[in-house]
């Protein structure tokens, strides 16, 4: 997608207080040398290593189940659409031995460099030989660690020093696409399928499930219609009008913020494992690249002051 | 002028355009084999995202029992099966407890996991409606289903007929 270049013509001692280099110097550019004049590449740095250090914990946290879940000898299922456990069985050595594999690879994804792509490959494929032998428990963040970690192998995260650098933004609209298609998709079912969620009832459901619910304060939210009530109409909003909003200068870092806050509720409110995390680890990039510098810049300033003081 | 190094080479780009309109397209179209509730096809799975969509008012839970030396025990599942997700341990999910094929191979495997060595186990599931506003789950309006009785002597038909 995008194409890294190994030594960027103009970017790299460019003081980031400049304004980004302009494009092509002609004088009216045709619109496809418009849409894909170079942006900021900072947020891939940040997409790295948030997604980096989100699957390196989980993958660390699945250890101790390792034998029961992925090595088991009878507890065995092939399901729709992993068929693995019909040809093999994975031994512990073998489990262990991925578990390993995708560990490395997640290092190397975090250490960036000549080290990601390999360690990222390394990582998938390891994980999802692991994940077709359980067969049963493929999760949403699972398929979404995918489309990512594709996002990463087609974007420049690789390159080092991307927060002076400006590079294709072809790659964050595959991203874009991606999570236009995760949120509206659930957002329209919830839309056309489920009335529910306009009374809050369905959310309230679910904050009480007997595993999904998120304790004390799940809980206590689901008795709450003047809250739950919100909440509902809050989520199907965000997510029936994100594919087209995120596409628009002004309103995507609001859109994004709304995003934000929607994902840290569910991670307060309910236990879905790594999913918030995994979702939120995209934002950098799905931040408008100008809006993404301006926070980028802050908060070096911020640290160098600190620094210096 | 040489085009920006910087950006997608220009021969690039008209397709990568086209890529992303397909991905577009993809997108919608696993979406409408959810909404259609469609069956499950492995092109659409990738994209297919249904997260907490429809209500789900009630709980459910599984419990097992084991006949050693002519008596009925209860068992602990969650010691036998000490996996965990986020929907709870693997055979408490309701697309697990309501197939029988798994449901089998769970027996076989409370057979052989089980210290007492059972000649029989059975499993039944105990649901029942949510409380709003409250920890605690009161076991509202209790339905109890029996789901699957059976002989540790039997074999159990693993993936692709392979015994357990």
């Amino acid at each position: 997608m995008s194409e890294p270049v190994s030594e960027p013509v103009n970017d790299v001692a460019a003081p980031l207080s400049e304004a980004p280099p302009a494009g092509p110097a002609s004088p009216a550019p045709a619109l496809v040398d418009r849409l894909y004049a170079p942006v900021w590449a900072g947020g891939w740095t940040g997409v790295r290593l948030a997604f980096g250090t989100v699957s390196l914990l989980f993958l660390l946290s699945r250890a101790p189940a390792l034998a029961d879940a992925y090595a088991a000898q009878d507890m065995v299922f092939a399901n729709w659409p992993f068929f693995l456990a019909d040809h093999v069985r994975i031994t512990l050595r073998t489990a262990w031995l991925l578990w390993g594999a995708g560990v490395l690879g997640l290092v190397g994804v975090l250490a960036g460099g000549r080290w990601m792509r390999p360690g990222l490959l390394l990582w998938l494929v390891a994980d999802w030989v692991l994940l077709a032998a359980e067969s049963l428990n493929i999760k949403a963040h699972d398929r979404l660690g995918l489309w990512i970690a594709l996002g990463l192998l087609l974007s420049p995260a690789a390159e080092r020093g991307l927060g002076s650098k400006w590079r294709s933004p072809a790659s964050r609209w595959y991203l874009m696409v991606v999570y236009a298609g995760i949120y509206g998709s659930t957002g329209w079912l919830k839309l056309l399928e489920e009335p529910g969620w306009w009374s809050g009832k369905v959310l309230a459901y679910h904050l009480v499930h007997r595993y999904f619910g998120g304790g004390a304060l799940g809980a206590w939210v689901s008795g709450q219609p003047w809250l739950v009530a919100p909440m509902g109409w809050a989520t199907v909003l965000f997510e029936v009008t994100f594919p087209l909003l995120v596409w628009s200068r002004r309103l995507n870092p609001w859109l994004l913020a709304l995003g934000a806050s929607f994902h840290l509720g569910i991670a307060a409110m309910m236990n879905v494992g790594p999913f918030s995390w995994v979702a939120l680890s995209a934002y950098p990039v799905l931040l408008h690249p100008d809006v993404a510098r301006r926070i980028y810049e802050r908060a070096r300033g911020f640290l160098g002051r600190r620094g210096a003081a | 002028m040489s085009p920006d190094a910087r950006t997608t080479p220009p021969a690039l780009r008209i397709p990568i355009l086209a890529c992303l309109l397909a991905l577009g397209a993809y997108n919608v179209w696993c979406w409408q084999n959810a909404l259609g509730s469609g069956e499950p096809s492995l092109p659409r799975w990738f994209a297919t995202w249904q997260m907490f969509t429809l209500r789900d008012p009630g709980h459910a839970e599984l419990f097992g029992d084991v006949l050693v030396a002519g008596e009925w025990k209860p068992v602990e599942l969650e010691s036998l099966f000490p996996t965990r997700w986020e929907s709870g341990p693997r055979y408490a999910r309701s697309s697990f407890w309501k197939s029988i094929p798994r449901m089998r191979v769970l027996a076989a495997s409370t057979c052989t996991r089980h210290p007492e060595h059972p000649t029989r186990v059975r499993f039944r599931v105990d649901r029942w409606d949510k409380t709003l506003g409250s920890l605690k789950q009161p076991k509202r309006k209790l339905r109890t289903e029996d789901l699957l009785e059976w002989d540790c002597t039997r074999p159990a038909p693993l993936p692709a007929g392979k015994p357990l």
